[in-house]
């Protein structure tokens, strides 16, 4: 990277980012207080966006029971007969304040705005 | 956001990187990771006034991607927007040249094509393949696709489509043709119970259907009504059939009203008594729909306790799906030990990827056998249940493919013992990402699938010891021909019938006559004689719930004769 532009702001990326993880720290696992048609449209919606494509569908799972959920990949075309897709995993966390879906894989986080969750005792909190 | 672009984590971590992670913003994203650095800048399209064809020159496929001829406008029936730019031909021409040079299995093999030479996609896309042959004397690449985006995405995203639930076999698709059912879907109508009599079975013939002679009818018109019968467009559409059951002459009529049918994975589950312990048999017919990943491990929880000492896999009609359930479905077969830190499939892609996979550009990661539900349709992390099986008896056909064999060449690569019995597997180790660019789906064949042992030559399939073939991978077991006469999970049944006897005493029923030629009769049209009497029969377009095709028809064994 020879553009010192760049190398600046990659560093404040990275600072940024530092911090941000620090704060991550402190969130713990939970489970959402509801999961009705309004609250699940809340979640795909931030799903969405994480995954870059409209058409969201979760995978199996209570998300007033589970601290993690799954989204399914696009459905197989009738040719596809040796793919290798796999459900994406998120797990949902809460600051206290705020609820979370953190992609597994990346550790991306996304806010989960009007959504309410609460922390999951401790044990269900291990599992993941 | 697709947070996977460096320049996306770059902005998001300047503008929200606090805010999102912090609680204070409106979803942004973060990231744990470092931000990447950029890749770095792509060459310029050579030439001043657009891009131009350099033999022996590669740019880079992103350079041309969704520059199209005739750019789409709006969405996608998945809502998704268009990614369409105005571009040129040459430009997708090009973009289907440097996209299959970076992705394509067998990329040394292409001929470097002049697009100047072509005046539409489609043709340039079929020449840009391999034309190898195997040892059977067939295409190496015979899985070269392309079809409209609009119809890829329609088929993916088809609700369950008004159907009877039956599957056919067409074991003589010209005059007199023999139309029989394969198995039925449960709950289905075709399943459904009038007057004692279940509307069809396994085996039964159909002789006519509306007045209209299945069997002898010579002309188009009398096909196309035919096939209008046996594939109903609409729920509730109903049509009166004359059949024939096994094992008698008798006939009876049946009137089958169309519903909106989702095929199921898992049709039979039961326990098997015998003298040396009891044998699980499950007749698993689809890696496809997500509820298969439920439903198979439930089926192996039912023989888990049940306590079976052996398994026989029915899998004579599954052309595959899901990677990540046959691997599932492997490890419950074999069990912890056998399977711990060992690897159930390695996606090989063209040698100049390396450890990259380049159509995602993540590592290339070993698919592993998958110990607890992903998330199909099983809860992420539930723990499967196993057999602990060293052996398993697997009943295949032409139409046993792609996730199928993958399962075969999984346990094998573990050195789990797999049975064969029934015919030649149809031999596609190989798999793709579909790719749309402006409106065309691309499928070019990008990876091959190796097992523990780096083992994925199977192109010519898997066959049972005491075939004459001359090809395909030898496995222990049995040719025995596809049986009509009986239904799946009857002891009678001939391939579980050979399953049982290899089982009992090692040994194979007698051959049957040109044993190793497709016994399961579904490569009837492809048998047909030119100079037939009369219109041959065709299934139509695959279909999700009478075929999950592969690009080969299943049971031609992709036009091998022995």
């Amino acid at each position: 990277m020879k553009n010192p532009i760049k190398l600046i702001l990659s560093a404040i990326a990275t600072l940024n980012l530092v911090t941000a993880c620090t704060t991550a720290q402190t969130s713990e696992p939970a489970t959402l207080t509801r999961s009705d048609d309004t609250t699940l449209s809340r979640v795909k919606s931030v799903l969405a966006e994480a995954m870059g494509r409209n058409d969201i569908r979760l995978g199996a799972g209570d998300l007033t029971e589970e601290t993690s959920l799954t989204v399914l990949p696009p459905s197989l075309g009738p040719l596809e007969t040796s793919s290798p897709a796999i459900p994406i995993p998120f797990d949902i966390v809460t600051d206290g304040r705020h609820c979370f879906v953190v992609r597994r894989e990346t550790g991306e986080k996304y806010r989960l705005s009007d959504v309410n969750c609460v922390a999951a005792p401790r044990a269900q909190a291990s599992a993941i | 956001m697709p947070m996977n672009r460096p320049s996306a984590i770059l902005a998001s971590a300047i503008l929200f990187g606090l805010a999102a992670c912090g609680g204070g913003g409106g979803g942004g994203g973060g990231s744990s990771a470092p931000p990447a650095p950029p890749p770095p800048p792509s060459p310029p399209p050579s030439g001043g006034s657009g891009p131009t064809y350099t033999p022996g020159v590669y740019e880079d496929a992103s350079l041309f991607k969704d520059q199209c001829e005739t750019p789409r406008t709006g969405v996608d029936i998945e809502g998704n927007p268009f990614p369409d730019e105005a571009g040129s031909l040459l430009e997708e021409l090009l973009w289907l040249r440097s996209w299959t040079d970076e992705t394509y299995l067998w990329r040394t093999e292409v001929p470097d094509l002049d697009p100047d030479n072509y005046t539409a996609r489609v043709p340039y896309f079929d020449d840009l393949k391999t034309s190898a042959v195997t040892a059977s004397g067939e295409a190496k690449d015979d899985f070269h696709f392309s079809e409209p985006t609009e119809d890829y995405l329609a088929a993916r995203n088809s609700a369950p489509s008004p159907a009877y639930g039956a599957s056919y076999a067409i074991l003589a698709a010209t005059p007199p043709r023999d139309v029989r059912i394969r198995y039925v879907e449960p709950s289905s109508p075709a399943a459904e119970i009038v007057s004692g009599q279940q509307n069809l079975i396994r085996g039964t013939r159909l002789l006519s259907v509306d007045g209209v002679d299945i069997v002898n009818a010579a002309s188009q018109a009398a096909v196309n009504q035919i096939n209008a019968a046996l594939f109903p467009d609409t729920v509730g559409e109903s049509h009166t059939f004359t059949v024939s059951d096994p094992g008698t002459s008798a006939t009876r009529t049946v009137t089958l009203s169309a519903a909106n049918i989702s095929r199921q994975p898992v049709i039979r589950t039961s326990v098997i008594p015998t003298a040396t312990g009891d044998v699980g048999y499950i007749v698993f017919n689809t890696f496809s729909p997500f509820s298969s990943e439920k439903q198979i491990a439930d089926a192996m929880q039912t023989l888990a306790t049940a306590g079976v000492t052996d398994l026989v896999l029915d899998l004579r009609y599954n052309g595959g799906g899901l990677l990540a359930v046959a691997s599932q479905l492997s490890y419950m077969i074999a069990g912890n030990s056998r399977t711990s830190n060992r690897t159930f499939e390695l996606l090989r892609f063209n040698a100049a990827a390396g450890n990259i996979n380049p159509v995602t550009g993540e590592v290339n990661s070993p698919i592993p056998f998958y110990r607890t539900g992903l998330g199909f349709s099983l809860t992420n992390g539930a723990s499967l249940p196993t057999l602990d099986l060293g052996r398993v008896y697997i009943l295949s056909t032409g139409s046993t493919c792609s996730a199928s064999e993958a399962v075969i060449n999984g346990l094998r690569g573990i050195d789990v013992e797999v049975v064969l019995i029934g015919d030649i597997t149809c031999g596609k180790p190989y798999g793709f990402y579909p790719q749309d660019n402006c409106g065309q789906t691309y499928y070019t064949i990008q990876f091959q699938g190796v097992n523990d042992k780096n083992f994925g030559d199977f192109a010519d399939g898997f066959v049972p010891a005491n075939s004459s073939f001359a090809f395909g991978v030898e496995t222990p077991g049995c040719v025995v021909r596809d049986d009509f006469q009986n239904q799946l999970g009857d002891t009678s049944e001939a391939l579980l019938a050979a399953a049982l006897q290899y089982r009992s005493d090692g040994t194979c029923p007698a051959l049957p006559p040109g044993a190793g030629a497709d016994p399961s009769g579904e490569k009837g049209t492809a048998s047909a004689p030119d100079d037939a009497l009369g219109a041959p029969l065709e299934l139509p377009e695959p279909d999700v719930l009478e075929n999950n095709m592969d690009l080969s028809m299943p049971g031609d064994y992709r036009g091998r004769s022995q």
